[in-house]
């Protein structure tokens, strides 16, 4: 949320862009860590660990560089709330990758929903998506979408790995 | 249907360049058709990203796979979710195992 503060015209447009570009292969990005990182809990493929660490160390990047964002002094307020967006959604990474390391060993104590913590990591970073670029004055689905991911995402292997009746890979 | 001979070149390289990286597939149904490319090649993105690369805009038209670069066809992906789990329906995933074999793909 804005909470009231107006996109200055002073903000400058390129920092706007970069800002976008940013958010958009952000949300891509988890998309594709979690459309392939998630089934190889089941499959051994990719190698768990080194592929988690690689996206997620990428992705954190990409929240870094949303923190670069700046601008003249009249802009301030709005620089440091979107500050605090991107050092949340650094947070957020954080948890979700770590939810994820705790989803394969729920997965493997049979716990039901083993993904529900994941799913809610998924989300906050959707809604926090969403508040930095609806800061900025941007329209986009973009938050929207990581949401619908925290809900098509996980059940499936859930479901897969209950059906197969295996253990979690190991690597 | 053969994967695209530029396309299977290119995952070789990829495999060549990055033995971790993975090989991404996408198979139309109806049509037989397979398309491929790497994970790192879609700058991350999956699947989707394999799909936005080739222009597919039709995303429930087509179902997905993994190979890896030794070899193994593992055939799942979240593409594959309408026809009931990850899993690439099994017809499929001869056909696409097949073509694979071919092209030296799958081992």
């Amino acid at each position: 949320m804005t909470q009231g503060i107006a996109v200055s015209p002073e903000l400058a447009t390129d920092e706007i862009e970069l800002a976008r570009i940013v958010c958009d292969k952000l949300a891509k990005r988890l998309q594709g860590t979690l459309s392939v990182g998630v089934p190889s809990f089941v499959t051994g493929v990719p190698k768990f660990a080194s592929f988690l660490d690689d996206q997620f160390e990428v992705m954190k990047a990409l929240a870094i560089v949303l923190h670069t964002l700046s601008g003249r002094p009249s802009v301030t307020a709005l620089i440091l709330q979107s500050r605090k967006i991107s050092a949340d959604l650094r947070t957020e990474l954080d948890n979700l990758r770590e939810d994820i390391i705790a989803a394969k060993q729920a997965l493997s104590d049979q716990k039901p929903d083993p993904f529900s913590r994941a799913k809610k990591s998924t989300a906050n970073i959707g809604d926090l998506i969403h508040s930095f670029m609806n800061l900025l004055g941007m329209k986009s689905s973009l938050g929207c979408e990581v949401k619908l991911l925290a809900e098509r995402m996980f059940d499936p292997v859930t479901e897969l790995f209950a059906a197969q009746s295996v253990q979690p890979c190991t690597r | 249907m053969a994967p695209i001979q530029s396309e299977v070149a290119l995952l070789k390289d990829a495999f060549k360049g990055n033995p971790q990286d993975i090989g991404l597939g996408l198979v139309n149904p109806t049509t037989g058709e397979i398309r491929l490319g790497s994970f790192d090649a879609t700058n991350g993105l999956g699947h989707q990203g394999l799909a936005n690369t080739i222009g597919v805009t039709n995303n429930s038209a087509w179902r997905g796979f993994i190979v890896t670069a030794d070899g193994r066809l593992i055939p799942k992906s979240h593409l594959n979710v309408p026809d009931g789990s990850l899993a690439l329906r099994s017809d499929l995933a001869i056909l696409v195992e097949q073509a694979l074999r071919q092209v030296g793909l799958v081992r």
